[in-house]
C-alpha cells in the first residue's frame, strides 16, 4: 500500500517534468526526440534495475560504470580482432559475472562494506579496462546483430527500449514471485533475523551483485554498439550516480528491505527526461551536473512526500 | 475513587499527608489502528508522587497509552490534563517540557557516546557563550548517578555498560530535567534479582523526591513490592483500579485475564520414561570466554530447562548447538550423529530450530508480513517450478495462526504491528512450519503477559507431548518448573545443578543459579533433595 503510494507519487514528479519539458522546448514532444529520450533512459534503466535489486538486499554497487567500460573495450577488442558474434557477446557478458562475483565475495564472504569494497572495484575494473587496451580507445564495426541492439528497432520502437523493459519484466517477476526475491527482500530488511531464520544470507548477496553486474555488462554492450567503439577511460564515467539517483527517486530505501522495480524505471525515466530537456535547451554540461542534483534532490523530497501526496488525493478522491 | 489508607507501609511516608494532588488526569482516551482498536474510552489518573502499576495482557492496550503519554502518539479522542489544566501532547518534546519522561523497553542510549554525553543529549547545557558547557554537565552527571548508585566512570561508552548500568543511565537521563512523571516500561524484564532490588530502591528514591511513576511490568510480585496502585487494561479498555494493599495476587490476575487461571502445577507430572531415545547429547561443550566442560542430554519428548542468570551462558548453549557460534571443545550429537552445525540453515535441516532471545532484532523481520515470517525457514517447501505457491503458502500460514491463537486480522500485517506475544507465537509458527524435532526456545516468554505466558506453555508442553524435543532458557524459575520436565542449573558457564520434575526445588534451583555451589558443581548433580 505504502509502496503503491510512492510509486504514485514519482509518476507525479516525472508527469510535472513532462509537462514543464514540453512548455520549455517545442521540440521535446516531438517523435524523434521521444524515440531518443527513451534509447537513452534505456541505458540506465538498465543499470538502474540492477542496482535497485542490490539496494533492496541493504547494499550497494558503486562499480557499474566501470562494468560497463569494462565489457564495451573487451567487446570492440574481440570484434576487430575478428572473432565470431557469440565471443564478442558472450565473453564480456562473462566478464561482467566475475565482476559481480568478485563484488559479490566481497561483500558476502569477506564481509567488506558494500560501498567500500565496490568503491575499489570501481576503480580496479576501470583500470583494468585500461591496461587491457593500453589506455586507447578501440574503435569497432560492430556485427549487425550488436549494432542492432543499440540503433535497431522493433516496429519503431527502439531495441534498447524493448530489452530495458523486457529486464524490467523478468526482475519483476524474480521479486515478486521467486524463492530468491523474497530473500533478498528479507535480507534487506534485517539480515539478522533472516540469518537466525536459516536464509543462505551470503548467497542472497552474492546473488544481488551478480545480477547487478550482468546487467551493466547488458548496458556496457549497447552503449559500445552504439558508439561504435570500447572508451576504457570515457564509457559508464558517473553511471553508478545516475542509477542510485533513479533507484532513490523510484522509492528503494537506501537502508534496505524496500522498493520496487516499477520505482526504479520510473526513476530512470525521471533522470532520462531531465538529460533530454537540458541538452535540448542547450544547457552547457558543467552547468547540467549542477542543475541535475538541483532536480534529483527535488525529485528526493517529492518521493519522500509520497504518503502525504497520496493522502490529499485520497481524501480529495473520497471528498468527490 | 479509591481512598488511600495513610502509613499502609513504609515507602508511603514520605508523601505529604492529606490526599495527594493528582497530577495527571486522562479522560475519554481512544486510538484506533488500522484493524485494531488498541484504547477505548479509556480514563486515567495518576497522582502527584505514586507509584502505579499499569498491567494488562498483550494488546490490552499499554503500550498505546504510553505512548500517548510521550507525546508520540496522538489520540483519536479524549483530554489529558496536567495539574487540571488541559493540554496537548502534540510531540515528545511537549511531553517532556511537562515534565514527563519516558523509558522504552528498548532503551534509547547512543552506544558508543559516553554516560554524561547521553545523560545530556536533547538537553544540552551551556555557557553564557552559548559553548557546551562540560564541566558543569560533568559535575551534575557525578552527582546523578552517584544518586542512582552507578559505581562507574561517566566517561565510560555506554556499549561497555552491563544492561542494568544502561538502565540507570536511562532514568539518569529522565531526571537531567526536571521530571514530575516517569513511565518506564518493563524495566525490570533484563534485569537479574540483585539489581531489580536496587532498581526499587532508585524507584523509591525518586518517589520521595516527588516524583510519580507509572511502571509497566508483567511480575506480580513486583507490583506488590513497589507500587501503591494498580490499573488494570484489558483488550483497550479499563477494566479495574485498585490500591494495592487491597488487593490479592489472584484478585489481579483474574482482572487481568477476565477469566480465573493460574500458573499452578497442571497434570503433566507423567515425565519422560527414562528409556526415551536421546536425540540430543552435548559432551564437554566449552568456549573460549564462557562455557565450560557443559554436557547434557536430552530425551524424545522431554523439556528442559536451563536456568541462568543473564552471562551464565545459558544463551550461548543455544547459540553454540544452532551453529551460529563455535565452541572450542566439546561434541553435540543430534539422533546419535555428529551435529556440529556450520550455521543456522544446517541446523534447520537437521532438525534443530532456535527462537533467538531478543524476537524483535534477532526472531522477526518486523516490517515484513506474518506471512513472510513464518514461512522463512521453510520457503523451499512452497517454492513451484514457476513461482512461490501463494495460495499454498497462505493456507498454511493461516493453518498455524489458528492452532497457535494467533490474534492477527491478515496475513499481510507486518508483524511488528503484534503484540509481544503474537510475534512469539509468529516464530513458534515458523519452528513448527520448520518442522524441526528439537525446539531451542531462548527466554520464549520475555515481556509476555500471564494469559499469553499460559498459551505458550500449554504449547511447548502440546509439542513435547507429540514427540517434539525442547530446550527452554529462562530466568525465571517459577515459570521453568511450572513447565519443564528437568532443570540444569548455569553460573558462569558451568553446570552447577541438574533436578527432574519429581524434585524440583525452587530454592535449591535458586542458589544453584546464583553461584551457591559453583565450588564443587560435581556434588550437585542430581543431588537433590
Amino acid at each position: 500500500m505504502k509502496e503503491r503510494l510512492s510509486i504514485n507519487s514519482n509518476l507525479v514528479v516525472l508527469a510535472v517534468l513532462l509537462v514543464v519539458a514540453g512548455l520549455a522546448s517545442p521540440y521535446f514532444w516531438t517523435i524523434e526526440n521521444i524515440v531518443n529520450l527513451i534509447r537513452v533512459t534505456s541505458l540506465i534503466g538498465i543499470i538502474a534495475v540492477g542496482m535497485n535489486v542490490v539496494i533492496i538486499s541493504g547494499g550497494i554497487d558503486l562499480s557499474v560504470g566501470s562494468v560497463v567500460a569494462l565489457v564495451g573495450t573487451l567487446a570492440a577488442s574481440l570484434a576487430t580482432a575478428g572473432y565470431p558474434l557469440g565471443i564478442v557477446v558472450l565473453v564480456p557478458i562473462a566478464a561482467a559475472l566475475v565482476a559481480g562475483l568478485v563484488n559479490g565475495s566481497l561483500v558476502a564472504l569477506l564481509g567488506f562494506q558494500p560501498f567500500v569494497a565496490t568503491l575499489v572495484t570501481m576503480t580496479v575494473f576501470r583500470g583494468s579496462g585500461l591496461v587491457y587496451s593500453a589506455g586507447q580507445p578501440i574503435y569497432a564495426d560492430y556485427p549487425a546483430f550488436i549494432a542492432f541492439l543499440a540503433r535497431g528497432t522493433f516496429g519503431g520502437v527502439p531495441a534498447p527500449a524493448v530489452l530495458f523493459f523486457a529486464i524490467v519484466l523478468v526482475t519483476w517477476y524474480v521479486m515478486r514471485f521467486r524463492a530468491i526475491g523474497r530473500m533478498i527482500y528479507m535480507v534487506g530488511a534485517n539480515e539478522k533475523a533472516a540469518y537466525y531464520g536459516g536464509v543462505s544470507v551470503w548467497r542472497v548477496k552474492l546473488f544481488t551483485y551478480v545480477y547487478c553486474a550482468a546487467l551493466a555488462g547488458i548496458a556496457g554492450l549497447i552503449l559500445t554498439a552504439r558508439m561504435g567503439s570500447g572508451e576504457p577511460g570515457q564509457a559508464g564515467v558517473l553511471y553508478e550516480l545516475d542509477a542510485i539517483a533513479a533507484v532513490v527517486i523510484g522509492g528503494t530505501a537506501l537502508q534496505g528491505g524496500r522498493g520496487s522495480v516499477w520505482g526504479a524505471l520510473v526513476g530512470a525515466l525521471v533522470i532520462g527526461v531531465m538529460s533530454n530537456l537540458f541538452n535540448l535547451l542547450g544547457v552547457a554540461p558543467e552547468w547540467q551536473n549542477v542543475s541535475k542534483g538541483a532536480v534529483i534532490l527535488a525529485a528526493v523530497i517529492m518521493a519522500g512526500a509520497g504518503p502525504f501526496i497520496g493522502a490529499i488525493f485520497a481524501r480529495r478522491a473520497s471528498n468527490g | 475513587m479509591v481512598n488511600r489508607t495513610n502509613g499502609q507501609s513504609t515507602h508511603l511516608k514520605a508523601v505529604p499527608k492529606g490526599e495527594p494532588a493528582v497530577l495527571l488526569t486522562m479522560a475519554g482516551i481512544s486510538k484506533s489502528y488500522p484493524g485494531v482498536k488498541a484504547l477505548s474510552d479509556v480514563g486515567l489518573q495518576v497522582r502527584a508522587g505514586e507509584i502505579l502499576s499499569l498491567v494488562g495482557e498483550n494488546g490490552a492496550g499499554k503500550s498505546t497509552m504510553m505512548k500517548i503519554l510521550a507525546g508520540a502518539v496522538k489520540p483519536d479522542a479524549g483530554t489529558i490534563s496536567i495539574d487540571g489544566k488541559p493540554v496537548e501532547l502534540s510531540d515528545t518534546s511537549v511531553a517532556h517540557r511537562m515534565g514527563i519522561s519516558t523509558i522504552y523497553q528498548e532503551l534509547m542510549l547512543v552506544p558508543h557516546l559516553s554516560v554524561v554525553e547521553n545523560l545530556f543529549l536533547g538537553n544540552l547545557v551551556r555557557n553564557r557563550w552559548g559553548l557546551l558547557d562540560w564541566k558543569d554537565m560533568c559535575a551534575r552527571a557525578v552527582e546523578i548517578m552517584r544518586d542512582l548508585g552507578y559505581p562507574g566512570s561517566i566517561d565510560v561508552a555506554i556499549r561497555d555498560l552491563s544492561v542494568a548500568e544502561q538502565q540507570l543511565v536511562e532514568i539518569g537521563k529522565a531526571i537531567t530535567r526536571p521530571c514530575r512523571l516517569l513511565i518506564m516500561d518493563e524495566p525490570t524484564a533484563p534485569l537479574n534479582r540483585e539489581e531489580v532490588e536496587h532498581f526499587f530502591k532508585i524507584v523509591r528514591k525518586l518517589q520521595k523526591a516527588g516524583t510519580s511513576i507509572i511502571f509497566i511490568t508483567h511480575h506480580l510480585n513486583e507490583i506488590f513490592e513497589v507500587c501503591d496502585r494498580v490499573v488494570v487494561l484489558r483488550d483497550g479498555q479499563m477494566v479495574g483500579e485498585s490500591d494495592v494493599a487491597h488487593l490479592s495476587e489472584s484478585q489481579l490476575v483474574e482482572m487481568m485475564l477476565g477469566r480465573k487461571l493460574s500458573l499452578e502445577k497442571r497434570e503433566w507430572d507423567r515425565g519422560v520414561a527414562p528409556d526415551a531415545d536421546v536425540v540430543l547429547e552435548v559432551d564437554g561443550l566449552s568456549t573460549e570466554e564462557l562455557l565450560k566442560n557443559v554436557s547434557f542430554r536430552l530425551r524424545k519428548g522431554e523439556v528442559l530447562g536451563l536456568a541462568g542468570l543473564m552471562g551464565s551462558g545459558r544463551t550461548e548453549i543455544l547459540r553454540n548447538i544452532f551453529g551460529v557460534d563455535k565452541p572450542s571443545a566439546g561434541t553435540i550429537r543430534a539422533e546419535g550423529k555428529r551435529a556440529m552445525f556450520s550455521g543456522p540453515r544446517q541446523a534447520l535441516e537437521g532438525g534443530i530450530g532456535l527462537g533467538p532471545e531478543d524476537r524483535k532484532s534477532d526472531g522477526l523481520i518486523l516490517s515484513m508480513p506474518i506471512r513472510h515470517n513464518v514461512t522463512l525457514s521453510s520457503l523451499a517447501r512452497y517454492a513451484g517450478p514457476l513461482a512461490l505457491r501463494r495460495g499454498r503458502e497462505v493456507a498454511a500460514v493461516k493453518d498455524l495462526c489458528q492452532r497457535l491463537q494467533v490474534k492477527y486480522s491478515s496475513t499481510e500485517v507486518p508483524v511488528g504491528k503484534l503484540s509481544g506475544g503474537n510475534q512469539q507465537k509468529v516464530i513458534l509458527a515458523r519452528l513448527l512450519d520448520a518442522k524441526v524435532d528439537i525446539f531451542l526456545l531462548d527466554e520464549p516468554t520475555r515481556g509476555i503477559d500471564v494469559g499469553a505466558k499460559g498459551a505458550i506453555f500449554d504449547l511447548i508442553r502440546q509439542l513435547a507431548a507429540n514427540g517434539a524435543s525442547v530446550i527452554i532458557v529462562s530466568s525465571v524459575i517459577e515459570e521453568l518448573v511450572h513447565v519443564c520436565d528437568r532443570i540444569i542449573c548455569l553460573n558462569l558457564g558451568r553446570v552447577t545443578g541438574e533436578q527432574a520434575r519429581a524434585q524440583f526445588d525452587m530454592a535449591e534451583i535458586m542458589i544453584n543459579v546464583m553461584g551457591g555451589h559453583s565450588e564443587a558443581p560435581q556434588a550437585r548433580v542430581g543431588d537433590a533433595r
